[in-house]
């Protein structure tokens, strides 16, 4: 990707939704060079460091990866706008958390009111410890399917074609066998885990 | 056919709401413990999903994040390597046009170049004794300690502007230069027309000597403009030069 490569918000929109992770992080990239020295700026005005702001911006990222990703999500403003306002309002609660009571100064960027739950799954995968995490113990088909259907929430039909195959009732079939299969490796390990 | 098999899309529903809490929880129209517990157990599945996801796009934005940060460096080192080189352009402009400047002579040098003693046999001179030739002969030999003496004597009991204007010259060769104003200026004031171009003419020489250039401006006007008067020529030179 070229620096002085312009993207709009329907690039934008294309690149973050692409199945391939090297489109998307063109994008990454593309708002890394247009709007990740406006977030420092405002973090380090803000009694934050420039660790901070990596942090941040790489949440806000993370935000804006899986908002885009929706496919009935409307970009209301410029791509760079909502960035900076997802890494504004996640400022102010890492802000809150800490009890540093500050008025941002908001003359550094425009922003738009983010909603409230919007980037409230950050913040839990911030929280959570990793060993309780289930994927972990999902692996080949069945990781894919429950990926596609749990986190991409994509239809039996589609997941079928993407799995190839040959009808939706096998992939429904697959969807049921690996959530049983996970359930009863749970099981055996709390098992072995209260036994301990 | 199983209860989960029978509520499995009911169940997902309720794991994808988000709202959706354990209460409150039911199907066909009875609340089902069992249900309930693996409704719990798709949220922490679609939890767990977003979790990883967010691992792995952060392991991602890390290696864009040293990408972006290299290339911000790259980009600062260019933008401080032009700074560099403008500073290093901007030097060398200042140092060839000091060099042009400091080619341009300063006022003292300016006096070395034009300071020439007035040689006495141009001078119109009606005293023709033996005394006189020998202090003709010592100022035009570059004796001035010995010229001074001797014109100390003549002007002890007159007041010639021409020898005058002679020791004034002999005083700023010995560097000598307030007292050798005392006598210009005395020439400069009278009212003695002919040797007044000279009294001046050295006057603004010996301020050129102590970068007095103001007044040297002053006495170098007067003679510049006067196209008949003595040295005017030289004064017009000299004031191009300052």
């Amino acid at each position: 990707m070229k620096a002085n490569m312009t993207y709009n918000n329907k690039d934008i929109l294309t690149l973050i939704r692409s199945p391939l992770a090297k489109d998307q992080d063109k994008a990454f990239m593309y708002l890394y060079r247009n709007t990740y020295k406006t977030v420092q700026a405002m973090i380090t005005r803000n009694n934050g460091k420039e660790e901070d702001a990596k942090d941040v911006f790489q949440d806000a990222l993370i935000v804006v990866h899986k908002n885009l990703r929706k496919e009935d999500f409307e970009l209301s403003c410029q791509i760079g706008t909502y960035v900076y306002s997802i890494a504004r309002n996640l400022w102010l609660k890492s802000l809150r958390n800490k009890k540093v009571h500050l008025n941002i100064d908001d003359q550094i960027h425009d922003f738009i009111e983010i909603p409230e739950d919007t980037d409230a799954f950050i913040l839990r995968a911030q929280r959570q410890d990793q060993l309780e995490n289930m994927v972990q113990h999902l692996k080949g088909d069945c990781k894919r399917v429950l990926k596609l259907y749990y986190y991409e929430r994509l239809k039996m039909f589609d997941i079928a074609n993407k799995m190839g195959y040959s009808t939706e009732q096998v992939a429904k079939n697959k969807k049921s066998s690996c959530l049983k299969k996970l359930r009863h490796l749970l099981t055996k390990q709390s098992i072995l885990q209260n036994s301990i | 056919m199983n209860k989960k098999k029978k509520y499995d899309q009911l169940i997902d529903q309720y794991a994808f709401n988000s709202n959706s809490n354990v209460e409150g929880l039911v199907f066909d129209g009875k609340e089902e413990n069992s249900l309930a517990d693996e409704v719990q157990f798709r949220k922490k599945l679609i939890t767990d999903f977003e979790n990883n996801e967010v691992l792995v796009l952060k392991q991602r934005l890390e290696s864009i994040h040293t990408a972006y940060s290299k290339e911000d460096k790259k980009k600062k080192s260019v933008c401080w390597r032009y700074i560099l080189l403008a500073l290093g352009l901007g030097a060398l402009a200042y140092y060839f046009s000091s060099k042009n400047m400091s080619s341009a002579p300063n006022p003292t040098q300016m006096y070395a170049m034009h300071f020439e003693p007035l040689k006495m046999n141009q001078a119109e001179r009606t005293i023709d004794d033996i005394a006189y030739q020998s202090l003709q002969s010592n100022y035009n030999a570059g004796n001035y300690d010995a010229a001074i003496v001797q014109l100390n004597n003549y002007l002890k009991d007159s007041d010639d502007p021409q020898l005058r204007i002679f020791r004034g010259i002999c005083l700023l060769k010995r560097n000598k230069i307030s007292e050798a104003r005392v006598d210009l200026k005395q020439v400069s004031n009278s009212e003695n027309l002919f040797w007044k171009d000279h009294a001046d003419w050295y006057l603004a020489l010996s301020y050129l000597k102590t970068e007095q250039i103001d007044e040297a401006r002053q006495l170098l006007n007067r003679l510049s403009i006067d196209k008949n008067a003595d040295h005017h020529m030289r004064a017009k030179e000299i004031l191009s030069e300052l």
